[in-house]
């Protein structure tokens, strides 16, 4: 569209820029990946000591670390946080959003505020609750702190965007309160949805306090945990915690392949329009 | 209406009954906790103001505040500005398959774990065959020891998280100028405007709504830093890169002293409260 | 409006308060001990000791107990842990209580564990038969009335100074040093005749103060003739010995002998094999890996400090729950697992340490069967005392504030003191 600056030297200048940047970007991950394929001892790590497509030190997760269970336990809690996130960031943003509640503006900056709170404040006294409740090492705990306030004010924006009209056209047509909730709402935010979806995918699949804190036995290890505390075993041997670190990157990296479009979009969308 | 207010109040209890129990309570627990003395074996002693008596005296936190102050004011700049240039470029001048594939190539680090992160840049910045020193070998430089030199490591922490974080702070951007409605950005063109007034005048200005949110998502983050810290540093050199964060983590469930950490937890909330308070103000001021 | 949100301010408050106060934590309603001694499960966490490729600890464990369990017509749930944040694991699996936490576990450190009540007290299930038999027991921690609170497994790995041959016969050196002078001019020496390598590496920069010290100070500190808790078991570093420790650990510094990355992550025992490094002090449990390596290695106890040759080493000991609702059963489970059956095999193809019983037939391999028969008296133990770690951690952090040349050994004692005195006990 701007055609005057493609050829001048600023453009050009900039195009490299960029290119660099994003060489920078990608560079450390590629090397992760290659180390992930190395057989090293020392601290120097030749070029060829790494043996593409030669799974050792994948093998050596599997068989010896046992690493399917933090995969396995990872996916859970993904999956399970996904579910609660969406369900009561929809249910409660439509209350906030198309309801009349008494005092509902008091009640969303309450919840609104819980977002200044830095995570620590609350996973002290979690834990100790959790402790009590019998509920350390279950994927309840896991879950829990993951449900926040991020997805009830972003979904409140979306479901804000929905005309009134529809609503109420569906009200004279006689449709229950759960299916316009169901059939009108739901499918009109999808996108709003899937980004909430994609966010709370990437904090489940990353987190790292909280599972390390609630999750003291040896099953109940997240992927994330399990590849920090490989690391402390190995401090010569770079390519098991490598292989680690490649295969929790892994997961986000295929979705994000398959699912640009989301990714980008959702996050465009949350950050431009929350 | 009388029956929607009963619907919506039906909608939110859920959700709201799982906020106050899991989110608020907690809060004001780790509040009463942080005037009492608790090690999770024996009941609360509830010993007042001591915690926090100690806790102005404690020397190791006061220099994780500072570095945990350096660390924001390292990241959250630079990660916005950066990102901003890097979108502004993309969405002005690149606006094609290239800059769009290089945009995806940027947003990459987002996707990975600080762990993952952590773990490859301890081997790239490691101080004997690191990445980092072999290339900068080839040039005669070094070896640095980058995250052993209390100089440099916070800077390194610092910069591995802006590495981290810089690509999903791009794509909001980026998103954020491309809504700017292309009739402006033609008109500014035709008016004769340079890049950098289009920048200035325009790009800035429209984007400072996307400014203001990212800068406050920085802020708040960047002070609760943990995870980079416990996996790169473990607070070290001698103190120089430990977080207020990682300290709360060391007291609570290193040591299980629950009522110190919570008076450091306490302390952060505030910090980043006045923190927060003063960067509103300073937002606000700049609209005049 | 406002009516509603401070009824749900009130009600997050009270729920707050509910779960803060009305727990029962589980070292209380247990302290008293459950006479029932009807449970016949019992859970059992040990730590993973099996670095090679041997048989896995959990094979090997569940082999041997199922001869337990058919004697005493029981069930062991045993569980294998990795070393990361292992006493953190501990502490917050034994607070879980009765059903989570174990009842049988490998502790390291203790005072805390104590101190909370969550360790059963094993003196009544100790016979006369059993202090003749075991040689360790006595090493054991103790509660504040006296009683033997865990049963010694893993004593040994003593810290030993390990040499690489090859280095110091290319710098000319023949003889071992003895002495702390003496061992100061062979670094020098090994500094002159080959500047790439480290003449000598400690590890400072380990992940926390324990491992940190391990190695790096102890060794020293008793061969200055340091002793870490006085008569009262009051905390006793702020000595002379610490001072002749740090300022030996200084000269080095300052004469080269360490660079500036001795206060990294790096790992030093990794130096070592590689050949990037020429002395190390380790546990004696290293030395397979240096022979595997093919490093030239030869090793001594330890240097002649003011106090004479001595070293430190360790011991890790198995404890009894309080909550444990069988602890005859318990004990009886300690003493199997401690037993030459169990160990022999143990020793033999999980991990060496030296034999817990008068009848066990492993010996360590030469020369540390030797050092054990020998130089047993020369041993110490670092006894865990009141917030051991955090002042471990805070002591590291000062030693790398010296080995930056921002604080004087002076001063790191009397900082680290400071803190432990202001802000970790009081």
């Amino acid at each position: 569209m701007i055609r005057r600056e493609r050829r001048s030297w600023r453009f050009v200048v900039g195009v490299v820029f960029v290119t660099l940047f994003a060489l920078l970007c990608i560079i450390p991950l590629v090397y992760m990946v290659l180390v992930s394929f190395a057989d090293t001892t020392t601290m120097y790590i030749r070029w060829e000591d790494i043996q593409l497509f030669d799974f050792f030190n994948y093998r050596y997760l599997f068989e010896n670390r046992n690493f399917g269970r933090p995969i396995l336990n990872s996916l859970i809690v993904v999956v399970i946080s996904v579910i609660a996130v969406d369900l009561l960031s929809c249910t409660m943003a439509y209350g906030f959003a198309k309801k009349p509640i008494p005092g509902k503006k008091w009640v969303f900056n309450l919840v609104l505020a819980t977002m200044m709170i830095p995570t620590q404040v609350v996973f002290i006294s979690l834990y100790v609750m959790m402790r009590q409740w019998h509920l350390l090492n279950t994927y309840i705990a896991l879950v829990i702190p993951l449900i926040g306030a991020f997805g009830v004010f972003m979904m409140r924006q979306f479901i804000r965007g929905v005309p009134n009209d529809f609503i109420e056209a569906a009200q004279i047509d006689g449709c229950s309160e759960l299916r316009i909730f169901t059939r009108i709402i739901l499918p009109m935010v999808k996108p709003a949805r899937i980004t909430l979806a994609v966010f709370t995918f990437n904090s489940a699949w990353n987190a790292l306090l909280w599972p390390l804190i609630a999750a003291t036995k040896n099953e109940m290890q997240t992927l994330t945990v399990a590849t920090s505390s490989l690391t402390s075993y190995f401090a010569t041997n770079y390519g098991p915690p490598m292989a680690a670190a490649t295969l929790s990157f892994l997961v986000p990296f295929i979705l994000y392949c398959f699912m640009q479009k989301q990714f980008v979009e959702g996050i465009a969308l949350g950050g431009v329009k929350g | 209406m009388h029956w929607q207010a009963a619907y919506g109040i039906a909608y939110i209890t859920p959700g709201m009954l799982i906020f106050l129990v899991f989110c608020i309570a907690p809060i004001f627990m780790t509040l009463f906790y942080s005037f009492t003395e608790y090690n999770l074996a024996q009941p609360p002693e509830w010993i007042a103001l001591e915690n926090y008596a100690k806790v102005f005296s404690n020397t190791q936190l006061r220099k994780a505040l500072v570095n945990t102050v350096i660390y924001v004011i390292i990241t959250v700049p630079l990660q916005t500005i950066v990102a901003m240039l890097v979108a502004n470029f993309l969405a002005e001048y690149l606006n094609n398959r290239y800059g769009r594939f290089l945009r995806s190539v940027i947003f990459i680090p987002t996707l990975a774990s600080y762990v993952a992160a952590a773990s490859v840049w301890e081997v790239i910045l490691a101080s004997k065959g690191g990445l980092l020193n072999e290339i900068l070998g080839i040039f005669g430089v070094g070896p640095v020891n980058w995250l052993g030199d209390p100089k440099t490591a916070l800077i390194c922490v610092s910069l591995v998280a802006v590495w981290k974080s810089v690509g999903y702070f791009t794509i909001i951007f980026y998103a954020g100028i491309m809504n700017v409605d292309v009739s402006v950005r033609e008109a500014a063109l035709i008016d004769g405007a340079t890049p950098r007034q289009r920048f200035w005048y325009i790009t800035v200005p429209l984007l400072k709504p996307i400014t203001y949110l990212n800068v406050t998502l920085g802020i708040i983050w960047s002070f609760q830093a943990f995870d980079i810290v416990y996996k790169l540093t473990g607070g070290g050199p001698f103190g120089a890169t430990s977080t207020v964060a990682y300290i709360i983590y060391a007291y609570a469930f290193q040591d299980f002293r629950i009522g110190y950490a919570s008076a450091v937890a306490v302390l952060l909330l505030a910090v980043i409260l006045i923190v927060h308070f003063v960067q509103q103000h300073f937002f606000e001021g700049k609209e005049d | 409006m406002k009516k509603l949100l401070v009824l749900t301010l009130a009600s997050a408050i009270g729920i707050g308060l509910l779960a803060g106060c009305g727990g029962q934590p589980a070292a209380e309603n247990t302290g008293s001990g459950a006479p029932s001694g009807e449970a016949t499960e019992l859970t059992l966490w040990l730590p993973i000791y099996q670095f090679g490729d041997g048989i896995s600890d959990a094979d090997f464990w569940n082999e041997k107990l199922d001869a337990f369990e058919a004697e005493h017509n029981c069930t062991v749930n045993l569980e294998i842990l990795s070393w990361s944040d292992y006493a953190t694991v501990i502490y917050t699996g034994m607070l879980s209580g009765a059903g989570e936490g174990p009842d049988v576990v490998y502790v390291t450190e203790t005072y805390d564990l104590i101190d909370a009540g969550l360790i059963a007290p094993l003196d009544e299930y100790i016979t006369d038969e059993d202090r003749e038999k075991y040689v360790f027991l006595d090493q054991g921690a103790y509660n504040s009335d006296g009683q033997l609170c865990t049963w010694p497994m893993m004593a040994g790995n003593p810290c030993v100074i390990f040499y690489n041959m090859d280095m110091l016969e290319a710098a000319g050196i023949t003889e071992l040093p003895t002495t702390w002078d003496e061992f100061y001019d062979v670094c020098v020496a090994l500094k002159e005749a080959n500047p790439d390598v480290w003449p000598f590496i400690q590890s400072w920069g380990a992940t926390n103060g324990v491992s940190a010290m391990l190695a790096s100070f102890w060794p020293f500190f008793f061969q200055a003739g340091g002793e870490v808790l006085d008569a009262e078991g009051n905390l006793n570093l702020d000595s002379e010995a610490t001072l002749e420790v740090l300022s030996f650990i200084n000269k080095m510094k300052e004469s080269g002998i360490f660079d500036d990355s001795i206060v990294t992550m790096d790992d030093p025992n990794g130096k070592f094999v590689n050949g990037e490094a020429a002395i190390i002090i380790n546990g004696t449990g290293n030395a397979a890996t240096y022979t595997e390596q093919g490093i030239n290695w030869q090793c001594s106890l330890g240097l002649e400090g003011s106090a004479g040759l001595a070293t430190n080493f360790s011991v890790d000991s198995l404890a009894v729950a309080s909550y444990c609702e069988n602890k005859p059963l318990a004990a009886e489970l300690i003493k199997y697992i401690t037993s030459a059956k169990c160990m022999d095999d143990y020793h033999e193809q999980i991990y060496g340490m030296p034999s817990l019983t008068t009848d066990a037939t492993y010996t360590e391999p030469e020369p540390f069967q030797s050092m054990y028969t020998n130089d047993a008296d020369k041993m110490h133990v670092v006894p865990s005392f009141e917030g051991s770690a955090s002042f471990m951690d805070q002591f590291q952090q000062n030693v790398q504030g010296m080995l930056m040349g921002q604080l004087t050994p002076a001063q790191v004692i009397e900082q680290t003191m400071a803190y432990y005195n202001e802000q970790i006990v009081s």
